[in-house]
């Protein structure tokens, strides 16, 4: 949408997402704290610092883990969407305990000594002759690094002005710095660890996102009519097989995703999958007050022309479709972003259904 | 703008919420804040004892003995109740420059006590001066040789594991063990026998000089060595052979790490 910037959109609904996600942080760090201070009181006690670090790297990566399951939740079930709709807010949020943990464990473990402190990340000791031996700090700091440049970038202002592709792209580093994680945890920590909390901490997180992401990716996949962009018109079925105000999406080739919605009862139209927002997946949205609504942040187009209703300019790819009886026939070749084309009425529908 | 009626769970930000989606939440959000304070408690609870050193900074301590500064600085109290109380700097780094004019004198310095066990740490603070005391000749602190040994453990720096940093060993620590050697601080070899006990040892090089740098790189891993184990004081050192430190990949770390307690 076309807007001038502000730093944080408010309203009332992100700030009872930001309240609960920071209650759920404060909550975290109180109990982590509490119960070794209950645990190892008077000369036992662990150093406040270190415990500090400690909550701080396993909230981080127990916050990183969540953000990375909510796309593929999302997908899987519509009920999951308003976790999605802040989920920048909880991806800066993450960088915010991230950084304080990186920060923290500089000045304790690095700083006071012969070295400057950043020098000496990149020269802790080690060698690659065992696990045990490897240096696992540079992986955390390339992470974090990777994590600050998607905070940094994680405002509408950066997504508008970088495009959505490069700023997906960008985004897409995510999964980098999930890896470098599991490897830094891998190298550290889980070294000093004789109870197996680690690789089970660790191991869960693994395959709950895995298992997720592949379940996502398979219904997905099976949701999406797989046509070749060379046909002049392609066959997609009865149109009985749409939902009302609802899509089902197709692959025409070369990546291009097709969204076909059904809307008003007897309307259909054609439109690209792909939300200019953050490239959201259009064809999982609906349709509201007349418009195509994206799931992910509620970026409305037009079915008519793929046009942003105003003020706002946003404009996606439209396509042609046709009836064969029940059956809706698609045009592969996408039209200009923002082309006006007849709409499709179901004309006979009272009559065939 | 209404929502549609048909998309009773679908969820846009600036529309109100469907009644399906408000429920859900007043349950899952409470569930989620409970799963993350459980977890914090699982993940907590999990954590290891880092033994029963101190670091006492509600007051300084005055310490008087026998001061010598080879291979560390150490002041040998003697009388009833010997101990050796070794020097430190307030922060990563080994006193031996401050205590070296004063080598071979009875000397009395106040700083910050650090203790576990039988071990006891004085860390200098930028007030602290070493005040000369009467000569009453040198101490009797003749090294016993104890003989050759073998041995198995983790190198450590003395400092942060005497209970500046709890826990000061293992991984996790690794890389401000190395900064603490490269510093100067004492290195400790930390074994532990059969039955479980742990032992400390400091370690020294074949002449008999600080071990400190040339040890830095080989901290908080598993290692063997061997060398001449010898008593001075209260204390036991070890004069390793060059060469004779191994790495240990097939051991975990785990069990020398920060469960590590001396006494």
């Amino acid at each position: 949408m076309s807007h001038d910037y502000v730093a944080v959109q408010w309203n009332h609904r992100k700030k009872v997402y930001d309240i609960a996600l920071w209650a759920g942080i404060a909550l975290y760090i109180a109990v982590f704290m509490l119960v070794s201070i209950v645990q190892h009181p008077g000369i036992e006690a662990l150093s406040p610092m270190t415990l500090l670090i400690r909550a701080l790297a396993t909230l981080a990566f127990f916050l990183l883990s969540i953000i990375l399951c909510i796309g593929p939740l999302a997908r899987l079930n519509t009920k999951f969407l308003p976790l999605l709709y802040n989920r920048r807010h909880m991806g800066v949020s993450m960088f915010i305990v991230a950084l304080a943990h990186a920060v923290l464990a500089t000045i304790w473990y690095h700083s006071f000594g012969v070295q400057n402190p950043v020098v000496a990340i990149f020269s802790s000791p080690g060698s690659f002759d065992s696990a045990a031996d490897i240096a696992f700090q540079p992986f955390g700091f390339f992470a974090l690094l990777i994590l600050f440049v998607m905070a940094a970038t994680s405002h509408d202002y950066w997504n508008a002005n970088l495009g959505a592709p490069i700023w997906k792209a960008l985004h897409m580093g995510v999964y980098i710095a999930y890896a470098l994680l599991v490897i830094h945890v891998a190298l550290g920590a889980m070294q000093d660890d004789s109870t197996g909390l680690v690789p089970a901490m660790v191991g869960l997180s693994v395959l709950t996102v895995g298992s997720l992401h592949l379940a996502a990716a398979v219904v997905s996949r099976k949701a999406d009519k797989e046509i070749a962009a060379e046909e002049p018109w392609i066959n997609l079925g009865s149109w009985r097989e749409i939902e009302n105000n609802s899509a089902i999406t197709a692959s025409v080739g070369n990546n291009e995703r097709v969204a076909i919605f059904r809307y008003e009862g007897n309307k259909l139209a054609a439109v690209s999958n792909v939300c200019k927002h953050q490239n959201g997946p259009l064809g999982e949205g609906r349709v509201i007050d007349g418009c195509i609504t994206c799931p992910w942040h509620g970026f409305q187009y037009r079915p008519e022309d793929g046009r942003a209703p105003a003020p706002f300019e946003e404009r996606i790819a439209t396509y042609q479709l046709m009836l064969e009886g029940e059956n809706v026939l698609l045009n592969p070749l996408a039209l200009p972003e923002g082309t006006e084309r007849p709409v499709t009425e179901i004309v006979d529908m009272i009559a065939s259904t | 703008m209404s929502q549609d009626n048909e998309n009773t769970e679908f969820f846009v930000g600036y529309l109100q919420a469907p009644a399906g989606i408000s429920k859900f939440y007043k349950i899952v959000v409470p569930v989620l804040l409970l799963f993350a304070m459980g977890f914090s408690f699982w993940v907590s609870s999990a954590q290891k004892s880092a033994g029963q050193g101190v670091w006492d900074l509600s007051g300084e301590v005055e310490v008087r003995g026998y001061l010598t500064v080879d291979p560390y600085p150490v002041i040998h109290i003697t009388g009833e109740q010997p101990r050796s109380v070794i020097l430190v700097e307030q922060t990563k780094m080994g006193a031996g420059e401050s205590a070296r004019p004063y080598a071979n004198q009875w000397v009395s310095v106040s700083g910050f006590a650090i203790t576990r066990g039988d071990w006891t740490m004085l860390q200098l603070v930028p007030s602290s001066t070493f005040t000369v005391l009467e000569d009453a000749g040198a101490a009797p602190l003749a090294a016993i040789d104890m003989g050759e040994v073998e041995l198995t453990g983790e190198i450590i720096d003395s400092k942060c594991f005497l209970g500046v940093m709890k826990p000061g060993a293992g991984k996790a620590h690794r890389a401000c063990a190395s900064m603490c050697l490269r510093g100067g601080i004492p290195p400790l070899l930390v074994v532990k026998n059969a039955q479980g006990e742990k032992y400390g040892f400091m370690l020294m090089n074949e002449n008999g000089g600080s071990a400190s740098i040339e040890l830095a790189n080989q901290v908080a891993v598993p290692v063997t060595l061997s060398g001449r184990m010898e008593q001075r004081g209260d204390m036991m050192y070890i004069r390793y052979s060059e060469g004779s430190v191994e790495k240990l990949s097939s051991t975990s770390l785990a069990s020398y790490g920060e469960s590590l307690a001396y006494n």
